[in-house]
């Protein structure tokens, strides 16, 4: 039986969390949202996702808290992280490298990008084993 | 003195770009995303009515982008964050690809694109931005081009012998008006009058491009053709040569002016 990928997405605007997370549904995902950074340190640890997309601007610490807060926990420090930013700072992009981005994508990003950048980062990670219901 | 303040103004106008891009780029996203969502079906199937009306919804949505791009690029030419890095590069391969990317475009209005004498040589440019400045100044040409007109791009030594070269594009259409010649190198200036594309933009292409020929150590400037219409050419430094074939680098930082 091949496990679904879960992905958890860290994002505070709402309307764009939820319109992500309709795409990554269609392409067979499963999604949770955690819409600040102390949600998704929270969600990472408890959820355990295969991959997190993570905005860089989200409030409660920013994404950057929540890359460190996962880099420092055994059950989180391998998985891959994409970030997503609207602000196009070079010092961002040199940030999320530090912290061993698997990709990082400015806002507005094409759609087709971010979908290859996940499957790529997927592929090379493998998915942990987690005892699934039913 | 003057210094602090200048870079205190700067910061502001900085943050205040900051603040703007972010606000206005995650609203766009999720817009550009909904949209495409849409077009996919993945709320249902479409019909060909609405499809169309959210292909104009798209297009809204990149030109948008595209401003959001110009504006990011003109704070920071303004605020002293723009940079170039000078590498020996062949002109010629760089206008091959401008023109290539651009024929479609321009044949697709009923223009021709032409090219006068190849000039081999090596120039120091940063060929990211160069190619950002050619693309303007095609996308322009094209703009104002009546069907069955002609774009040109030329290269030529100073007639005056200094070591630049000169590349020029012109168009046939109706000449710039003289009072305009200087102004429309000026942040947000737009001319409209004469526009084939109806498409509008926010008037920083060509700020942004003498920014970056003045990062080159080149200048740019507009002419009217007599009889032919428009030429904008802008001038490279050539690059020496070598001594043991290495690469000249040098990193130029844009001043606050």
């Amino acid at each position: 039986m091949t496990a679904i990928p879960k992905i958890l997405l860290v994002e505070d605007d709402k309307k764009l969390a939820l319109a992500l997370s309709l795409r990554l549904q269609a392409k067979r995902y499963d999604v949770k949202i955690a819409y600040d950074a102390m949600g998704g340190v929270m969600a990472a640890s408890k959820e355990k996702p295969d991959l997190v997309v993570l905005d860089i601007s989200i409030p409660a610490g920013g994404g950057f808290t929540v890359a460190q807060r996962m880099k420092n926990l055994a059950a989180t420090a391998g998985t891959p992280i994409i970030f997503l930013t609207a602000s196009n700072d070079p010092v961002h992009r040199e940030r999320a490298r530090e912290l061993g981005a698997a990709a990082f994508l400015e806002k507005p990003y094409d759609i087709e990008e971010l979908l290859e950048a996940i499957k790529r980062a997927l592929a090379r990670s493998p998915l942990r084993n987690r005892p699934r219901a039913g | 003195m003057a210094n602090d303040s200048r870079r205190g103004r700067n910061e502001q106008t900085s943050r205040f770009e900051h603040t703007v891009s972010h606000e206005l780029r995650t609203p766009l996203t999720s817009a550009t995303e909904f949209i495409g969502i849409l077009l996919e079906g993945l709320a249902g199937p479409l019909a060909a009515e609405q499809r169309e009306y959210l292909a104009l919804a798209k297009q809204s949505c990149d030109q948008m982008k595209r401003c959001l791009d110009d504006l990011l690029e003109a704070t920071r030419a303004e605020t002293g964050k723009l940079q170039v890095k000078l590498v020996r590069t062949a002109l010629d391969r760089v206008l091959d690809t401008a023109m290539a990317s651009m024929n479609p475009f321009i044949a697709a209005n009923g223009v021709r694109l032409m090219r006068g004498a190849r000039q081999a040589g090596q120039v120091l440019m940063d060929e990211n931005r160069i190619m950002q400045v050619l693309l303007n100044l095609l996308s322009n040409a094209r703009r104002y081009t009546p069907t069955g007109g002609e774009v040109r791009i030329d290269v030529r030594h100073d007639p005056n012998g200094t070591d630049f070269l000169f590349v020029s594009v012109s168009n046939t259409g109706p000449p710039v008006k003289a009072e305009d010649l200087e102004r429309i190198f000026e942040r947000g200036y737009q001319g409209s009058q004469n526009d084939h594309s109806g498409e509008a933009g926010i008037g920083l292409g060509l700020y942004i491009s003498r920014q970056i020929v003045a990062l080159h150590g080149g200048k740019i400037w507009a002419e009217n053709v007599p009889s032919l219409g428009p030429k904008f050419t802008f001038s490279l430094k050539k690059a020496s040569q070598p001594s043991k074939a290495s690469l000249q680098t040098v990193f130029a930082k844009s001043m606050v002016s």
